[in-house]
């Protein structure tokens, strides 16, 4: 078949002018794009911050130049100049000499270049001719000779070239030193000119350096930036801090210093400068190169948060701090929440969660104050007995709730109900948290007055708790160990039992103040229950037995014997019981249980295990205390009150709430937000679940059982930021162990310690590590408040310490303190870990030190003459005798000398004597030594014994010494007179300072050390 | 207010699954039947119901928060594009129809009896579309950000987990079949189905010209899958699933918490328990044995049966391999609106279902 030819094509199919027209337009539109593409693409924040941070930097640096010329360009730079003048001048007259002598200098250049050089050839072919020489010695031997004519023959012409050249350098360095002659005045002016302007012409260089000049915009323009900008993306590697992306780590690159320029340079520290140039605020502890934090190790976000590798304000992930700050930012920069930004910068009040993924080990936290509070009251409130926290249960904290295992003998059950009920209603401070009537319960809380169904629904919930209430109650009285009290005879005296109280030291850990609201970090007073209402809880025989010996009643109590006599108990306890709690908690109703709804939720815990019939069978079997007892103990497990209390038969249960371990890295999403529209963050999360913690079953249709359970704590806004902080910093440790807090050895003794003054509240009556004493404000004479205690570590030795934590004797140190350090009861294992607690937080030896010090006679006798000499007497008692002298004020004696020995450390006493106002400010000790304009200590007495009064002792010293000169050189050193003085004093406890044989020391070693022989001559006489 | 919030209300009701895809098949036959729309008036009229109502749905809060995420966007730009290029061909099939009955040969015939140079005829042309879609790329790249969202994380998989636009049709099958039917089998036997087509169909009328007149069945069944089952299961994917994979109205609030139950029973279970009132065999060739039967009938008999009956038309025209393997693919095709179906209705989980084998149908 043939095929049909083809068409002839025709011109064309479309109108070609107007195809280009479209064309035209469309490149026209592409060509548009393409620009936009580059300005969209070279407009970035980062580089308007850089730009605005450099002119700054400029007038900052400007007017430092500015003021360092004002500095520079005083009188004395004005003489100098004239100065330099004048020896201008006086060089000018020397021209001609001048002249000859750099004549000659051109001269020798040459010879000495030329000379030079033939040194150098000589020299090369000196080494080859002895290598020659030495390879013939080795390998040929008979061809030695020649070579070494050679090797001679080089040798000497190499001589020859170094006297040569030297002495042309001679002739060269005499006539620069006559040159230098001339010009020495000026060259000296000129280089102290330069000297004084040093720092004005640097910063004048700088200042040229940061001017946005053509060059600068060169440099920086769009494309050409390419190339070698000045404007660039600032950024710091930090290999040892990871992002998790789950199936690897990735190193984190920090960019923040690209928009923070200042935060790592001083001299951006005043408010008035932009927040976002600004100096970090702790450069001496974080960002700073010379901080334990710098910025190249630790980078921002490790400890910020935020998305590390972003450039600009959105992408970066800062978070707003409050709403307000919110719609400005929204405003400014366009911010928008980011769901996707999973780890976004934490808002600045919550900055402190940064530390703790790395110190978590670590007890205080000084120098974060928000994150210390947070943690204190976590740990005070008892968070970690319901969800487990490993950094803190590694701690071993004991349980906060009083034990409830003999409450049957100690408190009515009335009293337990309505306690259960409500514990603010009895006391407002309290830690106990509210466990029921909440608003998954009774929800009275709405604006609008309820509905006829809400009304329903909060009257159903009353009565399950009511019910829920008795049960509890029921089981823990019916499980109750009996515990007898046995009636107290006699009745005590009310106002002395008043003024007991108060004077014994109760008031270290307990307040008895109706009023009182709870403050768990202001102050160590509220560290047990306050002791308002008392008396309507607990008998007054009860509060007798208790107070008389804690642990007797309870041996896991943290209350320590106070050892009070059997008076002063009964004194006590009875004031004790005449604080009643206020009418209304007493006149509240029971609850009544409702029979029905107990069965509810004890057939709800029976089919736990059981079928519906079995179930129902077994509970057919009990009678209303029976089912009480048993729904009582399931609720117990169900609500987890024996994370806070000892229960009998919860004696191994497990917590009951989330882990918080990684709370604060918890994905977002991983939260119920339940019906309640608040922005999906981790912290507005956490602060609302803790200011109302049942609020997300709100609009939920859920039986009891289903229901939330964590308790409200009633946390003031002030709590709740602190307790957030705390939360948000319990994250998944995302970096190497380099960069992670270890403790050295010192540091972990310090911890243990620290954990042990927690436990048992220590700074609620002393001061030390710059903290507590809370009691010591409630004593007016400041020498009747329990010691300021600061530096102990250093002052006494181990032993005594370790005997006196285990068992303090009343009056055994200030016999006149009304107030008694209690007995706590330590283990072997706390009392040394409190002693090395103690020595290490002075760097102090421990445990071992040496029993017997070296004195001399002499120093020994010079002591004893100074400690008269300054009348160290007339307050020290030497002895019991001393103090119990008719006619002595016991309150205004210094302590006992006697037990120097025993219980201080020997080398402490001579540094007490040389500076009491460094190792305790506002001592009553005189400083006897005062330090001189350089800071140094000096004795008077070098001076004072020159007076006509000393004549005599003046005397006695040169006999001492052997001349008056020796005397006079050992009372002015304070080093020698204070030593001597310990050497006395430390003989007062030995042989009541009679004489200085006894310091125990080997006849040997004295001997050796008297006549300066090294302790190796004592051989085997030096072991005893 | 009241009317805003009924009418939102009853296309919330109307878009859940079923009634969408009734709607759309049956609004599809009819739809290409009715001439008035396939012209350029209908067009308009088209069109302005179509931008008007998702520009006005644009000012409900919930809606915009779906459809403005930058990678739905393009979703929203599919609708319209799609939507035009099937009201062009419809018109100019209904046209080249109007022409030919007239005895006049297709607009495409004129011009295909022309011959121009490929410069510049056809690569200007090409030239100038390459040149505005990079611009339109270039500024779609600057104002709407790439959808970024967190790092991956194998433990934890967004919410809802949505596959790439382009498959979400596919994830719509997993709702109703078992995951190597919807995930392996099925886009396998597209895949093939479309490339076989040019061997099945060799009927050259409509070769180079729009016609509805000449090849009616075809192109209903072919717009049927690609509109319906394809195009529109996206739209549904995108717009209408939502957290746990939930259905949820153009106008309703995403909510993680929505629960929806799913109680869903096997064909099996109907037949021995709820008829039968026995429990089932043990064995599962005896107790799957109906459902096996369905399938089987389904799939190897109905072919034949057609053959006779219903397809007798295309039996005859077509050779038997040809016939036979045209039909299987339309029935696969089909499977899917049946089984959608069966389980609105019959709330049908599998009808074979041996999870001894991992083997569910």
């Amino acid at each position: 078949m043939p095929r049909k030819p083809p068409a002839e094509p025709i011109d064309h199919h479309y109108d070609i002018p107007r195809l280009n027209r479209a064309f035209w337009w469309s490149a026209a539109a592409l060509t548009l794009a393409f620009i936009v593409m580059i300005v969209a693409d070279y407009n970035r924040d980062w580089k308007t911050f850089q730009r605005v941070f450099l002119r700054l930097d400029a007038k900052q640096t400007r007017d430092a130049a500015l003021a360092a010329r004002q500095k520079a360009l005083d009188d004395e730079h004005t003489k100098l100049v004239g100065e330099l003048r004048q020896a201008r001048a006086e060089i000018a007259t020397h021209q001609t000499t001048l002249h000859q002598l750099d004549a000659q200098l051109k001269a020798l250049d040459p010879k000495i270049y030329l000379a030079d050089q033939q040194y150098k050839f000589t020299k090369a072919s000196f080494d080859a001719e002895r290598y020659k020489y030495e390879d013939r010695l080795a390998n040929d031997r008979r061809a030695a000779p020649s070579a070494k004519r050679d090797f001679d023959r080089i040798s000497q012409e190499l001589d020859q070239r170094t006297v040569a050249l030297a002495t042309l350098k001679k002739q060269d360095a005499e006539i620069r030193a006559r040159v230098d002659a001339i010009n020495a005045k000026k060259k000296e002016l000129e280089s102290t000119i330069e000297k004084r302007t040093a720092a004005f012409r640097l910063s004048r260089d700088k200042y040229v350096s940061l001017k946005q000049d053509t060059l600068f915009q060169l440099r920086n323009a769009a494309i050409l930036d390419m190339i070698n900008p000045t404007l660039r993306v600032q950024q710091v590697q930090l290999p040892d801090q990871f992002i998790n992306v789950n199936f690897m780590k990735i190193p984190k690159v920090d960019r923040c210093t690209t928009c923070h320029v200042g935060a790592d340079r001083k001299g951006f520290e005043d408010p008035k400068i932009k927040e976002v140039f600004r100096t970090h605020p702790a450069l001496h502890r974080m960002v700073g190169s010379e901080s334990m934090h710098p910025a190249t190790t630790f980078g921002c976000t490790p400890c910020h948060g935020g998305r590390d590798r972003a450039t600009s304000f959105w992408s970066a992930g800062h978070s707003p701090e409050t709403e307000a700050q919110e719609r400005a930012w929204t405003k400014k920069y366009d911010w928008e929440f980011d769901k996707f930004n999973e780890n976004p910068v934490l808002p600045l009040k919550y900055a402190e969660a940064g530390c703790y993924r790395c110190h978590s080990s670590e007890t205080n936290f000084g120098d974060a104050p928000t994150l210390d509070s947070g943690m204190r009251v976590v740990e005070t409130l008892g968070c970690w007995g319901c969800h487990r926290i490993e950094g803190l249960e590694k701690q071993g904290i004991p349980k906060v709730g009083p034990s409830l295992e003999k409450i049957g003998s100690k408190l009515s059950k009335d009293w337990t109900t309505r306690w259960v009920m409500n514990p603010p209603s009895f006391r407002a401070n309290t830690r106990m948290p509210n466990f029921f009537y909440l608003e998954n319960f009774v929800d009275v809380s709405g604006p609008t007055p309820p509905t006829a169904a809400q009304k329903k629904m909060n009257e159903d919930g009353r009565v399950e708790n009511d019910t829920m209430v008795n049960a509890i109650v029921s089981y823990l009285y019916d499980r109750s160990k009996p515990a007898e009290v046995p009636p107290v005879p006699g009745r005590g005296d009310v106002a002395r039992g008043q003024k007991l109280l108060a004077e014994r030291g109760c008031f270290g850990c307990h307040l008895a103040d109706p009023n009182a609201q709870r403050d768990l970090t202001g102050t160590y007073r509220q560290f047990g229950p306050n002791l308002a209402g008392i008396g309507s809880k607990a008998s007054r025989d009860w509060i007798y037995h208790w107070i008389s010996n804690p642990k007797q009643w309870n041996p896991d109590t943290k209350m320590p014997n106070l050892r009070l006599s059997p008076e002063d108990a009964l004194d006590i306890a009875e004031y004790l019981s005449t604080l009643k709690a206020p009418p209304a908690f007493d006149q509240a109703g029971l609850p009544k249980t409702d029979e029905k709804t107990l069965e509810q939720i004890a057939l709800y815990f029976e089919m736990s295990t059981k079928t519906l019939f079995d179930a129902k069978a077994d509970l057919a079997k009990m009678d209303l205390h029976g089912k009480e007892v048993y729904t009582g103990k399931n609720l117990i497990a169900h609500y987890g009150c024996y994370a806070c209390h000892a229960i009998p038969g919860f004696e191994d249960a497990k917590p009951i709430g989330t882990e918080l371990t990684e709370e604060g890295s918890k994905a977002v999403h991983r939260l119920d937000f339940g019906f309640i529209h608040i922005p999906h963050t981790r912290q507005d999360w956490f602060w609302t679940k803790l200011h109302t913690p049942r609020v997300f079953d709100r609009n939920r249709a859920r039986g009891w059982e289903e229901k939330l359970r964590m308790p409200n704590f009633r946390f003031s806004d002030r709590e709740l930021d602190q307790v957030v902080t705390a939360v948000l910093g319990f994250q998944q440790l995302n970096a190497a162990s380099s960069v992670v807090k270890e403790l050295s050895p010192r540091e972990e003794a310090i911890e243990k310690g620290r954990r042990i003054v927690k436990n048992h509240n220590c700074q609620g009556c002393h001061v030390f590590e710059g903290v507590g004493g809370s009691y010591r404000s409630l004593v007016a004479d400041p020498s009747l408040a329990p010691p300021i205690i600061q530096g102990e570590g250093a002052k006494v030795q181990p032993d005594w310490l370790f005997g006196f934590l285990q068992a303090p004797k009343t009056g055994q140190i200030r016999p006149w303190l009304e107030v008694h350090m209690p007995t706590f009861g330590f283990t072997d294992q706390e009392l040394n870990e409190l002693t090395r607690y103690f020595a290490a937080l002075d760097r102090a030896e421990y445990p071992f030190l040496i029993a017997d010090y070296v004195t001399t006679p002499g120093t020994w006798a010079a002591g004893k003459k100074v400690f008269e000499l300054l009348k160290c007497a007339q307050c020290h008692p030497r002895s019991i005798e001393d103090m119990n002298r008719p006619g002595v004020d016991r309150a205004s004696l210094a302590p006992n000398l006697q037990m120097a020995e025993t219980r201080l450390r020997h080398d402490w006493i001579n540094s007490w004597i040389l500076r009491p106002d460094e190792w305790m400010p506002g001592t009553r000790m005189p400083t006897n030594f005062p330090k001189n304009d350089d800071g140094h200590r000096v004795s008077p007495l070098g001076g004072l014994i020159d007076s006509p009064q000393f004549a005599k002792d003046r005397e006695e010293f040169a006999k001492l010494f052997g001349s008056d000169e020796a005397a006079k050189q050992f009372l002015s050193s304070p080093d020698a007179v204070t030593r001597a003085l310990r050497d006395y004093v430390w003989t007062i406890g030995i042989n009541g300072g009679t004489a200085p044989v006894p310091l125990k020391a080997p006849a040997a070693t004295q001997t050796a050390s008297g006549f300066g022989a090294p302790p190796a001559a004592a051989g085997p006489a030096g072991t005893h | 207010m009241a009317l805003i919030e009924f009418v939102k209300n009853a296309i919330d009701f109307l878009s859940a699954p079923q009634y969408l895809v009734t709607g759309a098949l049956i609004g599809l036959v009819l739809a290409i039947h009715w001439r008035p729309i396939w012209t350029p008036k209908g067009g308009a009229v088209l069109f302005a119901l179509l931008a008007g109502g998702i520009g006005l749905s644009y000012l409900d809060p919930n809606f915009n928060k779906v459809a403005t995420l930058p990678d739905n966007v393009p979703i929203v730009g599919m609708i319209f594009l799609v939507g035009f290029f099937f009201w062009f061909s419809m018109t100019q099939a209904y046209a080249n129809d109007r022409r030919i009955a007239e005895g006049r040969p297709p607009f495409e015939g004129e011009d295909s009896a022309q011959k121009v140079f490929s410069w510049p005829d056809l690569v200007y042309v090409e030239l100038i579309c390459l040149v505005i879609v990079m611009a339109v790329m270039i500024v779609w790249s600057i104002y709407l950000k790439a959808p970024l969202e967190e790092p991956a994380n194998p433990t934890d998989s967004p919410n809802p987990a949505k596959a790439p636009w382009y498959f979400l049709g596919l994830q719509e099958m997993l709702v109703y079949f078992d995951p190597w039917l919807a995930g392996v089998a099925f886009p396998s036997i597209i895949i093939v189905g479309l490339m076989a087509i040019p061997y099945i169909d060799t009927n050259p009328k409509g070769n180079g010209y729009f016609t509805f007149r000449e090849r009616r069945w075809e192109i209903t069944i072919f717009l049927t899958g690609f509109l319906v089952l394809w195009c529109m299961l996206i739209v549904l994917g995108t717009f209408l699933r939502g957290p746990n994979w939930n259905f949820f109205g153009p106008y309703e609030f995403w909510d993680v918490n929505k629960l929806v139950p799913l109680n869903n029973i096997n064909l099996s279970e109907i037949i021995w328990i709820k008829v039968l009132k026995r429990s089932l065999p043990n064995f599962w060739l005896i107790r799957e044995m109906f459902g096996l039967a369905v399938v089987g009938f389904y799939v190897a008999a109905l072919p034949l049966v057609f053959s006779k009956t219903l397809l007798r038309r295309f039996y005859e025209k077509m050779d038997p391999v040809r016939y036979f393997i045209g039909v299987s693919l339309a029935l696969m095709m089909l499977a899917l609106p049946i089984k959608m179906y069966l389980r609105w209705i019959f709330n049908l989980k599998y009808i074979v279902a041996i999870p001894e084998f991992a083997f569910n149908i």
